[in-house]
């Protein structure tokens, strides 16, 4: 039970005291388009949610070896990266040989798998020296917090489309890039002015 | 008769500027306490803060070359004033500057201007220097009853704790020390004009009188504020004081009374609506403060909440209509039932 | 006006003048973002990461293009992070026997440039389908364009946010930390994105629609209130008379999606609209189909999620905006941003006969109906709908009271 509310807390801790996409910036990018246009939204999330969970758990139980443990960071880092190639591989080729999937669904997963933040998930945990349990609680915190952060502009981007006034230099990209500053500056009042990671 | 878009907007901005216009007749109460406590050194902060919002909102209109001059509807006199009163007396003046060029500059235009900034700008530049500047931000002077007697800047500065100070920290036993009517009054180290709670009630009968609706946000957020503090108070000496000294103590109020009740981010679909917009704001106030990283969580709630209000009331229409269907769906089958019977008895 | 699979190479200032300014990877087409935002403070660690960035991208995309372009695609993504990694790896290794200071600044960011988004977009786009040495021109031109952006952004936070010049501190300055964070390298880039804005619409204004980050977004509803006409036949729409959300594609401008291929017929200023011809209804490509599209050809067929779940009842006599947009005054005139755009999608013929309907006489008809309703400080939308109830239920009352003959 312990164990459940340490994942429970550090996924808290990712989604909001210090959210990985605002108060971080990893997967921005992603959670911007997503929210400009929202197309199977839930379906990008969950797979988020999923190569960032298993590439963490994947990764700290690696660094369980002593081997591995004793390693340089350089090397660290090519281990993480390969390790989630392994894990897209694996899916992939399950997914298009055992249960068929179309390439579309597939290009879906390629891109949510192989970007900043499910990357930035083990050296996170690297970092802060997570167990087991709070690596899967990290991985999972990626992804909800994506999914918070895509709720939360894709609201104040409706908003935008229908505002009329906005300069002409301003309307588009600018516009939801000084939205997404001051959300992230209304998250900041959680996370203090501590630099992340 | 349908009125031409130029007419429209001109009527908005007579609306607008009535509204921040009789802000500014409200915020003129905490501008004199201010002015009391801490003496010149209030006006020239004061000064200094709205001269630079309206300088910066002209330089803005003159870039883009707008046709008419925003200054008219008086949104930079009020968003220069609000954050000049929410910093300390002993502020550098370099932080009035800065945020107000913040608040006017990035969130403000940008966006267009009054009507279509999605967050109030007013909190937008003082969350900025917040985040920026914590130690200048939150490092109250003492004060005392005499007018101007205050030594805000240089060696001699003595810097007092405040109440969201002590709360933040946990730190009940001092509170007990505080005279009740110091801290209604304001003679106690905080913002500038947010500490009087007196007379921002005072200042709160002109809106009654004049846009009643406005105060549901308010209310709205007082009475959840208020809810929170009860149910789980930061302090041992009693849910009560609990009550009391959250709500007295930091600029909650204030951002409640002049903050809230913006026309471009509060809701104007009636009036439960606004009353749930200040709970919902009230609500992430208290997280803020409780989980926040420092003392004043309001500017950061209220920023939280305007990006997170429309969907909320989404999810609220939601429910109200699942209501209004069942409602009707009673209503009917009782008419019904009614028709039948009557047409039974009536028609053979 | 369908793109071929193999374009013929645009002349090189075109390559370059698109790649720099007019799809700059980060300021229009939103890529790439997070080593901006998060990594560069200073104007060392941004020339170091825009250095990393640009081997990367060339490398990347010399490789897909000389190699790659028989793997399936799903296999050709995993092999870019690896051709990352491979190149990143060196660096870090040498930065690591060096033991350099930079090293600790960047800790987490300089492993995550091997995950480059924009190596994907621009292979996928590009690579994959030309030749070396136009997707060679294509990449150093998105790096000269990204590392531009890196390196002001770096210049300017170092400068507002610690009072220093590459290391050498400026003393007229209030160091803002806060512009060392995220948010003040959002900022960073919202001004720098409006900048470049500014300098495409003036110079290049026949250019300026490809620069538009267009927002679509299906969930705006459409508000029925049905024709107050006293009819049988409007039973149905009575109970329609709620919200009944019709999605409509709200798209401030019916264009590609700024990431698509140039074409070959284009010089200069010449030609404005280059995937934007009026005659053909193009809808905007599914963006993450332009990750790892399937065909460069832009697709004209309506999406299926644009569709409306219920067909709009062609009896509609005013359509409102969502409620956020109801209580502004200026919405009560019926050119609603909304009708004027929806004609661009392709609507099913029953929506488009409902636009159609649309019109002022409809409104004031609704107004000579209901005059108080109009001249009210705030829009209420549930007091027109309570009226609208009242109104059929006297009159079904009325109905229900006449047979008294039997």
């Amino acid at each position: 039970m312990n164990r459940f509310f340490d994942l429970l807390s550090v996924a808290v801790y990712m989604i909001f005291i210090q959210n990985l996409v605002f108060s971080g910036g990893y997967g921005a990018s992603e959670a911007i388009r997503m929210a400009a246009k929202p197309r199977r939204f839930l379906l990008f999330a969950l797979s988020i949610a999923y190569f960032s969970v298993v590439t963490s758990a994947a990764c700290r139980a690696l660094d369980f070896i002593p081997g591995v443990f004793a390693l340089s960071d350089a090397l660290h880092a090519v281990i993480f990266v390969l390790m989630l190639v392994l894990v897209y591989l694996i899916t992939a080729v399950l997914m298009r040989i055992v249960l068929k999937a179309e390439p579309k669904f597939l290009s879906l997963m390629g891109i949510s798998a192989l970007n900043t933040l499910v990357l930035a998930i083990p050296f996170i945990n690297n970092r802060a020296a997570y167990s087991l349990t709070e690596s899967i609680g990290t991985g999972l915190g990626a992804g909800l917090a994506f999914i918070l952060a895509v709720a939360l502009m894709s609201n104040g981007m409706q908003r935008l489309s229908q505002n009329k006034d906005i300069p002409a230099a301003f309307s588009g990209a600018p516009a939801i890039f000084i939205y997404v500053a001051l959300l992230s500056l209304a998250f900041t009042g959680f996370s203090g002015t501590s630099l992340f990671a | 008769m349908p009125k031409s878009k130029k007419e429209i907007a001109a009527d908005r901005d007579k609306q607008n500027q009535r509204f921040y216009g009789g802000m500014l007749i409200m915020l003129a109460a905490p501008a004199v306490m201010a002015c009391y406590f801490y003496g010149l050194r209030a006006l020239l902060l004061l000064a200094v803060s709205i001269l630079t919002a309206v300088l910066c909102e002209a330089l803005g209109g003159l870039m883009m070359r707008r046709k008419k001059n925003s200054l008219y509807d008086l949104n930079a006199v009020f968003t220069g004033a609000v954050i000049a009163l929410m910093l300390p007396a002993s502020a550098p003046v370099f932080l009035a500057v800065i945020g107000s060029a913040f608040a006017i500059i990035v969130a403000k235009l940008p966006f267009g201007g009054t009507r279509g900034a999605p967050f109030v700008p007013a909190a937008a530049g003082f969350a900025f220097l917040c985040v920026c500047w914590p130690g200048e931000v939150f490092n109250y002077p003492i004060v005392s009853a005499n007018f101007g007697a205050v030594v805000t800047t240089g060696a001699h500065m003595v810097s007092g704790t405040s109440i969201a100070s002590m709360l933040h920290a946990g730190n009940s036993m001092r509170l007990n020390i505080i005279n009740v009517f110091d801290i209604i009054s304001g003679n106690i180290p905080g913002p500038m004009g947010t500490g009087c709670i007196i007379v921002l009630i005072a200042a709160s009968a002109y809106m009654l009188f004049t846009r009643p609706a406005a105060l549901l946000n308010t209310l709205g957020f007082l009475l959840s504020c208020a809810g929170t503090a009860l149910l789980f108070p930061r302090v041992f000496t009693g849910r009560l004081s609990s009550v009391f000294l959250e709500l007295c103590s930091g600029t909650l109020v204030f951002v409640a009374l002049f903050l809230l009740p913006d026309p471009a981010t509060s809701p104007q679909k009636g009036n439960l609506h606004r009353l749930y917009y200040g709970i919902f704001s009230g609500l992430l106030c208290m997280l803020m403060r409780y989980f926040g990283a420092f003392e004043e969580g309001a500017c950061f709630a209220l920023l939280l909440s305007n990006a997170s209000w429309p969907f909320a009331e989404k999810q609220l229409e939601k429910l109200e209509e699942l209501y209004r269907n069942k409602s009707n769906k009673n209503a009917e089958s009782a008419s019904a039932a009614e028709i039948k019977h009557g047409g039974g008895a009536d028609g053979r | 006006m369908a793109g071929n699979a193999k374009s013929k190479p645009l002349p090189l200032p075109q390559v370059f003048l698109r790649g720099i300014l007019i799809h700059n990877p980060v300021l229009v087409q939103v890529i790439g973002i997070f080593p901006v935002v998060a990594a560069a403070v200073s104007l060392r660690t941004s020339a170091l990461l825009a250095g990393v960035f640009s081997l990367v991208l060339i490398i990347t995309q010399f490789a897909a293009c000389a190699f790659l372009k028989k793997v399936p695609r799903w296999i050709r993504v995993a092999v870019y992070l690896l051709i990352g990694i491979a190149v990143v790896f060196p660096v870090l290794y040498i930065l690591e026997k060096n033991n350099a200071g930079i090293r600790i600044t960047l800790g987490i960011y300089l492993p995550l440039m091997a995950a480059n988004p924009l190596a994907a977009l621009r292979c996928e786009k590009v690579a994959v389908r030309s030749s070396i040495k136009h997707s060679f021109f294509d990449s150093v031109a998105a790096s000269i364009g990204y590392s531009a952006v890196l390196l002001t952004a770096g210049f300017t936070r170092e400068l507002f946010g610690s009072g220093m010049i590459a290391g050498k501190t400026v003393s007229f300055i209030h160091p803002a930390s806060g512009m060392l964070m995220p948010f003040g390298g959002f900022i960073v880039l919202g001004f720098t994105a409006a900048l470049l804005r500014w300098y495409v619409l003036r110079r290049y204004p026949k250019l300026a629609k490809e620069t538009a980050f267009e927002i679509v977004n299906t969930s705006v509803r459409v508000r029925q209130i049905p024709a107050p006409r006293f009819s049988p036949a409007e039973e149905e729409p009575a109970e329609a008379e709620k919200e009944s959300p019709a999605p409509v594609l709200a798209v401030s401008d019916m264009q590609s999606p700024p990431d698509s291929l140039p074409t070959e017929d284009n010089d200069g200023e010449a030609a404005g609209d280059i995937q934007t011809s009026d005659d053909v209804i193009i809808q905007p490509e599914d963006d993450m189909e332009d990750y790892h599209g399937e065909s460069g050809e832009l697709v004209i067929m309506p999406e299926e999620e644009v569709l409306p779940d219920e067909p709009v009842s062609g009896e509609s006599s005013a359509e409102e905006l969502s409620p956020a947009e109801l209580p502004d005054k200026e919405e009560i005139p019926v050119e609603t941003p909304v009708s004027e755009k929806v004609p661009e999608a392709v609507p099913p013929d029953d929506l488009q006969t409902a636009k159609q309907t649309v019109s002022a006489d409809d409104d004031s008809q609704l107004k000579s109906i209901f005059p108080d309703l109009y001249l009210s400080e705030e829009l209420d939308s549930q007091a027109i709908d309570r009226r609208i109830e009242d109104m059929f239920n006297s009159l079904e009352e009325y109905e229900h009271k006449t047979p008294n003959e039997e």
